[in-house]
């Protein structure tokens, strides 16, 4: 075996040409799928479940709440129809800001409906308790390395980050900070995107939504928290699918580019596989030989196509969208599928074109120019 | 003829089709070949050598008449039949030596001690003694394309002898190789006749040639002549 493996290794070496070439057809398909695979996989999606039947209230764009702003009086409207099947309505903040050249979802609240109403949970630090300290979430801390004592700039003030929090829904990757703090921060300038109505204990929750729904008139959308959660991460879902096709698109891609490379390979080799065959080397023998160098090529192709991934996404650091975390990465299966691929769909691409190429008599191939 | 006959033909025919039009390159050709002989067959160009050639060594196969060489019925032989008398009784040279162009002189004479079995590091030490013998010892290392004609054909002869075949069949082996050379190509070809009993086909356009047959043949527009 050895000896077989070392004779091919002198052919790839002597016929550096086209074996680079070989190789440099793969090294693209290769990268494309892994760097495809890592994006398709790059979505992270919330921590947890939303259990409690908050209901919220959304500027009519749903599909992107941080770009509208509610009307003040929405607040006293939900109230007003609320009326004691309401146990709070309170405002929201949510605007995209840079952080320490970052773009990050901010959400505002009053303080003390962080942990009652939004469910954010204390991982470690302190709440913060500072007019210039925030709170950030697990999805941000992935996101950006931040952790707690982090300071960065926001809306030109240094704040410092005292609290990692766990956050459910789409709060997965934001900066909390108390509303009051934000409103000052932003000089009343920003208005707020969002209200969340409590429901008081025993209130017939469809009914309340139906109510304020019925009263909008247009002007805002009505939600529970977690239908519009869901709503958001169908969208991250339909985002996986495209990718998911894509991903598939490129081991298609890897597949038939596998064959053909194997297969142009070995009609460029036709006159050698004659001559072979002339001295009497059997056809499996000598498909043993075309599989295992195309097996070589493909494994040096796997590996700098590899490392070209590696080095593409080295250059893409994560970041959030819409409470999301984008991080793409290369799952482990994901190398060990494509290295698999890669190497048996060359060895069975060489072997079929081999098949092909040997299907003609000796005295053909060796007439090959 | 005996029954110990190296080659037996009969009635060999072989038809190509160029274009639109059939060429019949062998009509209805008769052979016996006796072991030890040294057979060269002369020609015009298109008269069938070659095609003739190429049905003796199993690079080809004949559309009618039946064909025995080394006792292996070549009319009726499967791929995997003919490989296997390809190894084990055929050593071919040809005009354009047919060396493989990617690996050097000792791999290419392995090759046909691989084909019967041997292990490379074995096969290659094989190589490197019967270069040696044919006086490339200091050429093993080098590709063809790094070798001279007469180099290449010497290598190619070595190959051809390299398993002991009973049966060499030589396409214009110097063909492309100056004078000098020639004699040298033929020497080689009338010693291991000579001394190692291997039967010899050679074709050829070269009348000089002519001096190291112990039979002389001419093919002529398919036939050979009386």
């Amino acid at each position: 075996m050895t000896g077989v493996l070392r004779f091919v290794l002198r052919d790839i070496v002597a016929d550096w040409r086209r074996s680079v070439t070989h190789i440099a057809a793969i090294v693209p398909i290769v990268a494309a799928y892994l760097i495809l695979i890592a994006i398709a996989g790059g979505l992270r999606g919330e921590s947890e479940e939303i259990e409690a039947q908050n209901i919220v209230i959304l500027s009519p764009n749903a599909l992107d709440p941080a770009s509208g702003r509610l009307d003040p009086a929405v607040l006293d409207l939900a109230r007003d129809i609320g009326g004691s099947d309401v146990a709070s309505a309170t405002p929201m903040i949510l605007r995209p800001i840079r952080m320490d050249d970052r773009i990050v979802q901010l959400r505002a609240a009053p303080f003390i409906t962080w942990q009652p109403i939004h469910d954010l949970t204390l991982l470690t630090g302190s709440w913060p308790d500072d007019p210039d300290e925030v709170a950030i979430t697990e999805g941000i801390a992935i996101a950006t390395d931040w952790t707690v004592g982090t300071r960065a700039e926001i809306f030109g003030t240094i704040f410092e980050v005292s609290a990692l929090v766990r956050a459910p829904g789409t709060k997965f990757a934001s900066v909390w900070m108390p509303y009051d703090r934000a409103d000052v921060l932003f000089e009343g300038q920003s208005g707020f995107q969002m209200v969340t109505v409590e429901p008081a204990d025993g209130t017939d929750f469809r009914e309340l939504r139906d109510r304020l729904a019925a009263a909008s008139n247009g002007q805002f959308s009505v939600y529970f928290e977690a239908e519009f959660a869901e709503l958001q991460t169908a969208r991250r879902g339909a985002a996986q699918n495209l990718a998911t096709v894509a991903t598939i698109v490129g081991i298609a891609a890897l597949v038939f580019g596998g064959f053909n490379l194997a297969a142009i390979s070995l009609a460029e080799r036709r006159r050698d596989l004659g001559i072979a065959r002339s001295v009497g080397v059997s056809r499996n023998a000598l498909g043993g030989l075309a599989v295992t160098r195309t097996s070589l090529l493909a494994v040096a192709g796997f590996v700098l196509g590899g490392l070209v991934a590696t080095g593409a996404l080295a250059f893409t650091s994560a970041t959030t969208v819409r409470g999301f975390v984008f991080e793409p990465e290369i799952p482990p299966m994901s190398w060990v599928l494509g290295a698999v691929i890669t190497i048996t769909v060359s060895a069975a691409g060489s072997w079929l074109a081999f098949g092909s190429a040997t299907r003609s008599s000796v005295k053909d191939l060796l007439e090959t120019r | 003829m005996t029954s110990d006959s190296v080659v037996r033909a009969r009635g060999l025919t072989r038809r190509y089709r160029r274009g639109s039009r059939t060429v019949e390159a062998l009509r209805g050709v008769d052979l016996d070949v006796e072991p030890g002989e040294f057979v060269v067959i002369m020609g015009p160009s298109g008269g069938g050598k070659s095609s003739l050639l190429n049905l003796l060594g199993g690079l080809d196969t004949p559309d009618s008449g039946t064909l025995t060489v080394a006792g292996v019925n070549l009319h009726s032989a499967s791929q995997r039949e003919l490989d296997h008398f390809r190894r084990r009784h055929i050593g071919f040279v040809f005009q354009f030596f047919n060396l493989i162009g990617t690996i050097d002189a000792a791999d290419n004479v392995a090759l046909a001690y691989v084909a019967r079995g041997m292990a490379w590091r074995e096969a290659r030490s094989q190589a490197r003694s019967i270069l040696g013998e044919f006086g490339l010892s200091d050429r093993l290392d080098h590709r063809p394309a790094e070798l001279s004609g007469g180099e290449q054909q010497r290598v190619a002869i070595a190959r051809a002898v390299a398993a002991r075949p009973q049966l060499v069949l030589a396409d214009e082996p110097t063909g492309d190789v100056d004078a000098v050379t020639t004699t040298t190509i033929m020497e080689l070809l009338a010693s291991l006749n000579r001394e190692a009993g291997v039967t010899i086909i050679a074709v050829t356009h070269d009348p000089t040639l002519t001096g190291y047959a112990s039979r002389l043949l001419t093919l002529r527009d398919g036939r050979f002549e009386a």
